[in-house]
């Protein structure tokens, strides 16, 4: 059908399917800021002007476009960023920036309305743009002073206050309650300067990050913004039963169905067993999946691929396969799993190494240090308590998305959405029958990932479809696909036993984890190990131990997701200590500190836990705490929060409200930074004729930072700007290797190696500068400002010792590679303060504030690491507090969209304050620790230490859902 | 087979009346709900029928005797009632937490009322306000009566209801996982004259239910989910208006 609309002020006219959504014409013409993230209008990523309205475009029939206007950001994009444009980059307002563009567009109509918008309104005008990054903390602040902007005013850069100590570093300080934390933007970090760490020329600073440009202005960035030329869509047949066998499969239909060019599954695909979660070599076993299997474990479970022309004759031709099923009995939970009964889940043959396959046990993890049985019995008290969490979703906006491809030499190209692009070419290709050497993996930018494209999850569907048609082929999953075939959180069953003396000491500490897996067992025993390493490490006891089954279940599949472990078992153990501390009628913060690691404490049980863990005899010498600045961290955070409010009765209970009790919480966090002996990355920098840098990282940025953060490190030590650094990362033909984005890992590891190679190339620069400026000792010459200054001052620029390298003396390519395994894991700790307001009567929670005071070591760049923070809480808020899987009787998820499931919106957050206290780890780039995961940890055991403080119930299963409160509270008779 | 057979965009109600009688025909405002449906389904072969050139649109006020009849075309977004300051606060406050800025600017009345939606909260607001739809061709029936019976055929064109008294008071109470989040439970309390109310609620029943008395929430009988059990909801439902009748006798 022919239309004609207005598409950035130039009128179109053209044919559209009467099936095409107006986002899939935008996209086809080749606005590509507009986005795919649902197909319900849900998550606004692909919001654009229509008659100058902000209104989604995945939800709406391009034909309905006809005689109508339509803006996208395109339309903004001159040399000159827009003032709008300017603010997002400015205020670090986007992380991956796949919603930016919409983001944008909101804002400009907006203020084209009114000059002067609210806050509130504001928030109403993010409130269709879902943001799992950000918390919408800096959008907002980039619309304020985009404002400012456009009615003639001047804004103060955007950067952070810098705050003094309230503590020496080491002790507790007293806060007065009169004492009030300095007045600035929540958008702005608060950072707390170290002593001991050095003024530096670009570490330490706010950085405008390296990819904002081509973020705000909409240009190619993401997997699904390059097309090749043939391409086909793929679209994958999901089982309708939670446990099934396939009898068989007649694919006739489908086949003959013009438009489609191969139908795969079990009778036609290899069956080559593998563990799908991105991780290093070995895959810890065992590894039970293959492309295509004969049996269905979960709803949603693949059963066969088809490809096709396009995404309707695709569709069409799942209807036309028919599978036959012999259904199964299923079982969802981690503890009924265990049960005699209880349906086996792998029967196969095949898989090996599965600890008990009849009681659906992956396998067993035991670690022990000292003697938990003795150090009970010796205890004047034991305590022990069991915890539940939930299956949620990490929820990219951007959701999984690959393409494959035959080149011209017949390897195969995958432009893939990965957070593991390396470890994804070494695990895909067996499952084709290739060698690594022809498999290429390429990750452009990945509109979020936070651990669910730490596995390869559907790039051997399109790799095996582009080898069956030869053809280039694309798949990206729905928004129900996501929830169901992609990956999610480990639910858990925990139970800490805990032996304390009558001073308040701990003696032992045992922690009983049942962990669910799901139906595979992909990162089944790295995230159990690392939720008993975090909840058997933050406190001291000489006594400890682990002891973790980790079952089969038919839920949909488990797997990475930010904190990886940690926010399960902390929200367990903060809860734990807290209920000890009231049993024992000891304040919770003081218990705590009392038994919390420090500075030189031996963390007993760590190298015991780990996908590689040391045997009981294999430690000469355990790891210690190396920095800590969880004293000023604490101090800043009960300022913010206004700690002394929770003793005060009228302040808990106002006389007003009757209904409503309010309640502050806190909780102690300790995370990981890297897995050592493992984690490895990989950079390559080389010298330009100009002084520039090209800068070549394995690491994998998911719009974290990252290759700023990088890209900060190398311009410090090779004495440039940032902008003289130009970063290109994740392509395995090209980059050097890198583990990958997970584990809190990259800033750390690739940006150890980044340091180490800029360090290589500074050598070379300072010898030929010694040559050129006749000085004997090239150690002497410093690099800074673009110029190599010798002791007396003489100096020659970069660009300048370029040139000669190239052109005249001595030719080279001025280069260095480096790569960085660590020998340690340094801890970065945190303060996690919540305020909440509850109605008894309902069971109705509303978190009102949540301050997190982190101790990262050095922030590389104190903007874009306290955006990590914010989008940590934001997805912590949502594990505490609504998000969750539901299932109706047939194993079926039924809130397998964006309305039921809930994420927070920006109309709807409560306020956030985040402050970085700086420590020097002397181990770390620059003094750096990780920051990325530790945000995940304290938000839903400092919420429910709230709910204590304003009810006195203590509720140890989350999320923290009005019902579940309101029985709680029913039956404590409050 | 296709998902989309034909795309019909009718001048007229009487031309768009007569398409929405052919096989498999689906009346669209904004289609927020009904394009995903649709679309899902690649073998549904729908004719869509656009409403958007029959010209429903407008909002306009009327007086009747001696009060103020507004009257809201069907093919009003919700957007356009957000920003017209002849709809009641109340109203406009429902229809700004109804849906988020990127789907109210798309989605209209005549398509919420449709929906008949048990969780719609705009139309709890104008059940609880005596609000009456017009029908094509037919006379204005109280929204109560429309949402208590089988869905008539035919396109509703309008919804009318008349403006504040003096004396007019209005409120809302909700329940939700979040506080914009669709309410477990929701109640709108109206109150034309002192001592009398009314309250709708959502999330009680398969659609908006008025309530006129506290001895009708004996009656509900709620479909329970994962979000609130059937005595869960039923107990909200008692909360809600015990603090409804509370204001509105205050």
């Amino acid at each position: 059908m022919k239309i004609s609309f207005s598409l950035n002020e130039q009128q179109v006219e053209t044919d559209v399917e009467l099936h095409e959504t107006l986002l899939q014409l935008l996209r086809r013409r080749g606005m590509i800021s507009v986005r795919y993230g649902s197909d319900s209008g849900e998550t606004g990523a692909g919001a654009v002007l229509i008659d100058g309205q902000l209104t989604s475009t995945d939800c709406m029939l391009a034909v309905q476009i006809d005689g109508h206007d339509v803006l996208t950001v395109e339309w903004f994009n001159k040399p000159e960023l827009h003032p709008i444009q300017a603010a997002f980059v400015a205020t670090g307002a986007m992380q991956s920036g796949y919603s930016t563009p919409a983001m944008i567009l909101g804002a400009w109509e907006l203020l084209n309305r009114n000059p002067n918008p609210t806050e509130h309104e504001i928030r109403d005008m993010l409130s269709g743009i879902l943001d799992r990054e950000t918390a919408y903390v800096k959008p907002v602040e980039a619309v304020m002073r985009a404002a400012a902007l456009m009615r003639g005013e001047a804004n103060e850069p955007f950067g952070p206050v810098y705050l003094p100590p309230l503590t020496d570093g080491k002790n507790p300080v007293d806060v007065s309650p009169d004492d009030d934390a300095p007045d600035a933007s929540p958008a702005v970090p608060r950072v707390v300067p170290s002593k001991d760490v050095p003024e530096m020329a670009v570490v330490g600073k706010p950085e405008v990050k390296v990819d904002a440009v081509r973020l705000v202005k909409g240009n190619p960035a993401f997997t699904d913004d390059f097309e090749e030329r043939g391409q086909l869509i793929a679209k994958v047949l999901r089982s309708p039963h939670a446990h099934a066998n396939i009898i068989d499969i007649d694919d006739k239909k489908a086949v003959a169905l013009p438009g489609v060019h191969a139908v795969i599954h079990y009778k036609n695909t290899p069956r080559i067993k593998y563990a799908s979660g991105g991780q290093s070599w070995p895959n810890p076993h065992p590894h039970d999946q293959v492309s295509f299997d004969n049996k269905v474990r979960h709803v949603g479970d693949r059963v066969a691929a088809v490809a096709a022309e396009t995404k309707e004759i695709a569709q069409t031709a799942l209807g036309l396969i028919k599978v036959e099923y012999e259904i199964l009995p299923y079982v969802l939970d981690e503890v009924e799993t265990m049960e005699p009964n209880s349906p086996v889940i792998h029967d196969e043959e095949d898989t090996e190494e599965i600890y008990d396959a009849d009681k659906n046990i992956v396998l067993r993890i035991e670690a022990e240090r000292g003697d938990v049985e003795k150090g009970a019995t010796e205890a004047d008290y034991v305590f022990e308590d069991t915890f539940k969490v939930h299956q949620v979703q990490q929820v990219p906006i951007e959701p999984h998305i690959s393409v494959a491809w035959l080149d011209s030499d017949e390897r195969l190209v995958v432009r893939t959405a990965t957070q593991v692009p390396f470890h994804v070419r070494r695990m895909l290709a067996p499952l084709i029958g290739r060698d690594i050497k022809d498999v290429r993996v390429i990750k452009p930018r990945i509109g979020g990932g936070f651990g669910a494209k730490q596995e390869m999850l559907i790039e051997d569907i399109v790799a095996h479809l582009a080898i069956a048609t030869r053809r280039p082929v694309k798949l990206e999953l729905d928004r129900s696909e996501e929830f169901i075939a992609s990956r999610t959180r480990h639910p858990q069953t925990l139970t800490f036993t805990t032996g304390v003396e009558d001073s308040g000491k701990l003696v032992s500490q045992n922690l009983r984890l049942i962990g669910n897996t799901g139906p595979y067992g992909t990162h089944g025993q790295t995230v159990q190990t690392v939720a008993g390493l975090r909840g058997l490490t933050s406190y001291n006891a000489e006594n400890k131990k682990f002891d973790c089954d980790v079952v089969y279940t038919n839920t949909p599949v488990a797997g990475a997701y930010r904190g990886y472990g940690a926010p399960q078992a902390e929200f367990a153990l903060e809860a734990h200590m807290e209920d000890i501390a009231h049993s024992l009628g000891k304040d919770p913060i003081e218990f705590k500190r009392q038994n919390w690691v420090k500075v030189g404490d031996e963390l007993n049980i760590a190298p015991h836990l780990g996908e590689r863990p040391a045997g009981p005899d294999d430690i000469d010498e355990y790891p210690r705490i190396t920095s800590n600045g969880i004293e000023e961290c604490i101090a800043q955070g009960k300022r913010s929060i206004k700690w002394h409010r929770k003793d005060d009765p009228n302040w808990v209970s106002p006389k007003d409200q009757p209904n409503i009790r309010r309640g502050l919480g806190f909780a102690f966090c300790m995370h990981g930074t890297a897995i050592p002996f493992l984690d490895m990355g990989g950079c390559s920098i080389k010298i330009n004729d100009d002084g520039s840098f090209n800068m070549l990282v394995g690491a994998t940025d998911l719009g974290t930072g990252a290759d700023t953060v990088l890209g900060q490190i190398a311009a410090e030590v090779l004495g440039v700007p940032l902008s003289d650094i130009q970063v290109y990362s994740s392509d395995t033909d090209v980059t050097p290797f890198d583990t990958g984005a997970y584990a809190s890992s990259t800033t750390y590891i690739s940006g150890t190696a980044a340091k180490l190679a800029a360090e290589k190339v500074r050598e070379r620069i300072k010898e030929r500068a010694a040559k050129l400026l006749n000085i004997k000792e090239p150690c002497s010459i410093e690099l800074r400002d673009r110029k190599a200054i010798a002791p007396d001052g003489s100096s020659v620029s970069i660009e300048d010792i370029a040139m000669e390298a190239f052109h005249l003396e001595d030719h080279e390519q001025i280069m260095g590679t480096a790569s960085y395994v660590s020998p340690e894991c340094p801890a970065p700790f945190a303060a996690q303060f919540a305020e909440i307001e509850m109605d008894i009567d309902t069971g109705q929670v509303t978190i009102i504030k949540l301050v997190m005071a982190v101790d990262c070591g050095v922030a590389i760049n104190p903007v874009t690491a306290s955006g990590q923070v914010e989008g940590g809480m934001l997805q912590a808020l949502g594990y505490a507090h609504c998000e969750e899987y539901a299932f109706d009787e047939t194993g079926k998820m039924i809130n397998d969209s964006l309305g039921p499931y809930k994420i927070y919106r920006a109309d709807e957050m409560p306020d956030f304050e985040v402050f970085l206290v700086q420590t020097m780890e002397d181990s770390g780039p620059f003094g750096a620790k990780a920051v990325a995961e530790i945000p995940k940890d304290g938000v839903a055991p400092a919420i429910r230490n709230a709910i204590i403080n304003a009810t006195g119930v203590a509720i140890n299963e989350i999320p923290f859902t009005p019902e579940r409160v309101w029985q709680k509270i029913r039956e404590s008779e409050i | 087979m296709p998902s989309v057979l034909a795309y019909h965009r009718p001048q007229s109600l009487d031309e768009a009346q007569k398409l929405a009688s052919g096989k498999n025909a689906v009346l669209i405002g904004g289609g927020t709900l009904v394009i995903p449906e649709v679309l899902s389904n690649p073998s549904s072969e729908t004719e869509i029928i656009d409403l958007q050139s029959v010209g429903l649109t407008g909002i306009t006020s009327e007086n009747e005797g001696n009060e103020t009849s507004i009257k809201i075309g069907a093919m009003s977004r919700l957007s356009d009632l957000i920003n017209n300051e002849n709809i009641p606060h109340l109203l406009r406050e429902l229809c700004s937490k109804e849906l988020p800025s990127t789907l109210r600017t798309q989605a209209t009345i005549g398509g919420t009322i449709a929906e008949r939606s048990s969780e719609s909260i705009l139309l709890s607001g104008f059940l609880a306000i005596n609000a009456e739809i017009q029908i094509h061709e037919k006379n204005w029936i109280p929204l109560n009566e429309y949402l208590q019976s089988s869905p008539p055929t035919g396109i509703v064109t309008a919804i009318k209801f008349f403006g504040p008294s003096d004396e007019f008071k209005s409120c809302f109470h909700s329940v939700g996982r979040t506080p914009m989040d669709v309410p477990i439970v929701s109640a709108v309390g109206y109150s034309k004259s002192k001592g009398n109310f009314q309250v709708s609620f959502t999330g009680v029943a398969e659609v908006p239910t008025l309530i006129n008395a506290s001895d009708e929430l004996a009656n509900l009988n709620p479909q329970g989910d994962f979000r609130g059990s059937s005595d869960y909801r039923k107990h909200l439902a008692s909360v809600l208006y015990t603090r409804i009748a509370q204001e509105m006798q205050a």
